[in-house]
């Protein structure tokens, strides 16, 4: 019985010292802002370097602009190419073959190193390449302080929603010394949605549903970045009633009830316009009956989503939407006009397709 | 050969692999380091650098964390099979494995995701779970070794149910990945400030367990033998499944679930001692140790998950267990 004792109160201690060194001790790591806070990305005057505060609120510290940049996360790699800084990059994402935008924009990044994903980061792949400057999604933020021990800096982006995106863009911006390049990105994103906001006006605004990349039975809820995509398109998210914050299962019934009078496909779906014209159940709704069915340009990037380019996905929706004050023509015009001249190359007219 | 000149030869031949696999997975990794560099670094040397940074910061902790990892689960393997007499009992059968990935999963879904979270969910929902088990089976009011594994089917199969509905609402980009790779294991966020923690409870513990050893053996001769030898039978049985517990806890806070090393490991060590006494328990440590160093080598150049790797190595071994089964009843 003594010796149960002894092993009871060996256990009891042990619980206790693991408990208590779980519980404290370790900084905790910052959660990305929500809000963005431009007045922080500017370069701290008294400092010789660069001091900004990146999107997960932990400071990054720069001698000078980054030469040499390791991006793990497509949408900050897609940045490197829209701020004209896609040479610096030494380093990114795997499966940087699948994006067809490197191919056309850039594609010495195909043959630069992998370095992770978007669940696993290989610190020592990055440590070799000993970048300036390490760009990573929020997801991998346990690997930040990693690599600053090692002494390389790390900025954390959560491009959510479009106005994390313009933070992400104007912070890389401020790191790369391109501010110029990220303030023109910008001014062309304000000048856009103001142009759409001018669209439909007098006309009664169309619901429109925006399916997702896996299937067309379930849609985007009013939280999404999609959803907003729709409001500013000059439309109605016909799901906005839909609860959760990422794409929600539907029902035939639940879109039947919904009726919407346009439909949209993403650009990474699995599957067809066709598809859904074809499937009986869905024949009667007024979005099949008028031809309203409509997929983004697959071969491109990915416009439904917060990306540098994304602002072309709501102005290939307001011309969906709107065709007789904004034409397509105008629209594959306008989106050529954006790769000539933020990505620098001649986008073919025939990827840009409704 | 003779049972004692057997297991030293066993005991010598696993510390020589373990250190052997230790010293090639302390050479592999993406960051170039060449031998003579190690040398120079295992001496002391190029303190301030890169290599001194990467070496010690990353890869030295990555080697012992695996050798612990592995020595925690092959060791719990080898006192859950002794103590229910089960050649199938693993950490997994307490619920301990399903409770772990379930806590982790509400840190990264239901808080704010940090490790120390992770490792504080993962830490505690796995004793709760085993805290259940023992409930349940002393609510029955039996002792059977049987009532141990229907408790922990049960409660595994909760844990599993509410990780289940964890996964259905978590963001498939951040949280679902994030839950993924804590359920496969994976030893590539491992740093040296990581370590300490669960190297000191797996040692604690395994001091432990290596002390109650004859207690052990004695459960493993059924309740009724035990009782007689003067045993308090639920008592041990559950300070004994507390301590490997804690001990799997630990680790798995870290690393996350690595599949199988717990059933393999004992197993092995069996074949190799051709009895389950003596240095068996140790052993058990030892051949998990080089399994989850072994795994973890194309684990770490692929960027893939453990448990692909400890499933692959699993294999052949249940299989021959199976082959040999048939043949003379054994497994």
């Amino acid at each position: 019985m003594k010796k149960f004792k002894t092993a009871l109160s060996l256990i009891l201690a042990l619980a206790m010292l693991l408990a208590c060194s779980a519980c404290g001790g370790t900084q905790e790591s910052a959660q990305p802002s929500a809000e963005p806070t431009p007045e922080t990305v500017s370069p701290s005057p008294e400092a010789e370097g660069i001091v900004l505060t990146d999107q997960a609120g932990r400071e990054v510290a720069l001698d000078a602009p980054a030469e040499t940049v390791v991006s793990c996360y497509y949408i900050s790699t897609y940045a490197m190419i829209a701020l004209g800084a896609q040479e610096r990059v030494v380093g990114l994402e795997k499966k940087a073959d699948t994006r067809p935008i490197y191919s056309m924009a850039a594609p010495e990044l195909i043959e630069k190193p992998a370095v992770g994903t978007m669940k696993e980061l290989d610190v020592e792949a990055v440590a070799a390449l000993a970048p300036e400057l390490v760009i990573m999604p929020a997801a991998l933020i346990d690997y930040a302080d990693t690599l600053t021990e090692l002494g390389i800096p790390v900025m954390v982006v959560n491009p959510e929603g479009h106005d994390e995106l313009v933070e992400m863009l104007t912070l890389m911006g401020a790191a790369l010394g391109l501010e110029e390049n990220a303030a023109a990105l910008v001014s062309y994103y304000d000048e856009q949605l103001a142009a759409i906001e001018q669209l439909g006006a007098d006309s009664e605004k169309p619901s429109v549903l925006m399916l997702s990349n896996s299937s067309y039975l379930s849609a985007a809820p009013a939280t999404m970045y999609q959803s907003s995509l729709i409001d500013a398109a000059g439309g109605v998210n016909a799901a906005s009633e839909l609860e959760g914050d990422y794409w929600t299962e539907l029902s035939y019934e639940d879109i039947i009830a919904m009726s919407p009078e346009v439909i949209v496909i993403p650009a990474g779906a699995d599957y067809t316009a066709a598809d859904v014209t074809g499937d009986a159940q869905l024949a009667n709704l007024p979005a099949v009956q008028s031809g309203a069915v409509y997929q983004m340009p697959s071969g491109l990037e990915e416009w439904d989503s917060p990306i540098p380019s994304g602002i072309l996905g709501c102005m290939w929706l307001a011309s969906v939407l709107h065709p007789d004050e904004y034409s397509f023509e105008d629209f594959t015009a306008d989106a050529q006009e954006f790769y000539r001249s933020f990505y620098g190359f001649e986008l073919d007219a025939a990827l840009i397709t409704k | 050969m003779h049972t004692q000149a057997r297991s030293a030869a066993v005991t010598a031949a696993c510390l020589l692999t373990v250190g052997a696999l230790g010293l090639v997975s302390l050479c592999v990794g993406s960051f170039p380091l060449s031998l003579s560099q190690i040398m120079s670094l295992l001496a002391g040397q190029l303190g301030g650098t890169m290599e001194h940074q990467v070496f010690w910061q990353l890869r030295f902790a990555r080697m012992c964390m695996a050798a612990v990892t592995g020595w925690a689960l092959g060791l719990a393997g080898g006192v859950y099979q002794t103590v229910f007499r089960n050649p199938l009992a693993s950490p997994d059968l307490t619920g301990v494995a399903s409770g772990a990935s379930l806590g982790a999963a509400c840190a990264i879904v239901l808080g704010a995701g940090t490790r120390l979270e992770i490792m504080a969910g993962s830490f505690f929902a796995g004793l709760i779970a085993l805290a259940l088990v023992l409930g349940l089976v002393s609510a029955a009011r039996l002792e059977r070794t049987g009532s141990y594994i229907l408790a922990g089917v049960i409660i595994s199969s909760l844990c599993e149910a509410g990780l289940m509905l964890l996964k259905t609402v978590a963001d498939p980009e951040r949280e679902l990945a994030a839950i993924e790779v804590w359920t496969m294991g994976s030893l590539s966020a491992m740093t040296a400030d990581k370590l300490p923690l669960p190297a000191l409870a797996a040692a604690l513990c395994s001091a432990a367990l290596l002390l109650f050893r004859r207690q052990t053996l004695m459960l493993s001769l059924g309740s009724e033998s035990a009782r007689g030898m003067g045993l308090d039978v639920p008592r041990w049985r559950a300070l004994l499944l507390g301590l490997t517990t804690l001990m799997v806890a630990a680790v798995v806070s870290v690393v996350g679930a690595v599949a199988f090393v717990g059933l393999i490991a004992p197993h092995i060590a069996a074949l190799l001692l051709r009895r389950r006494g003596g240095v068996y328990l140790p052993v058990c440590g030892l051949v998990g140790a080089a399994v989850l160093l072994a795994a973890d080598l194309p684990a770490r150049l692929l960027n893939l998950p453990l448990s692909i790797f400890t499933v692959l190595m699993a294999v052949p071994v249940l299989a021959m267990l199976l082959l040999r089964g048939g043949r003379d009843g054994d497994a």
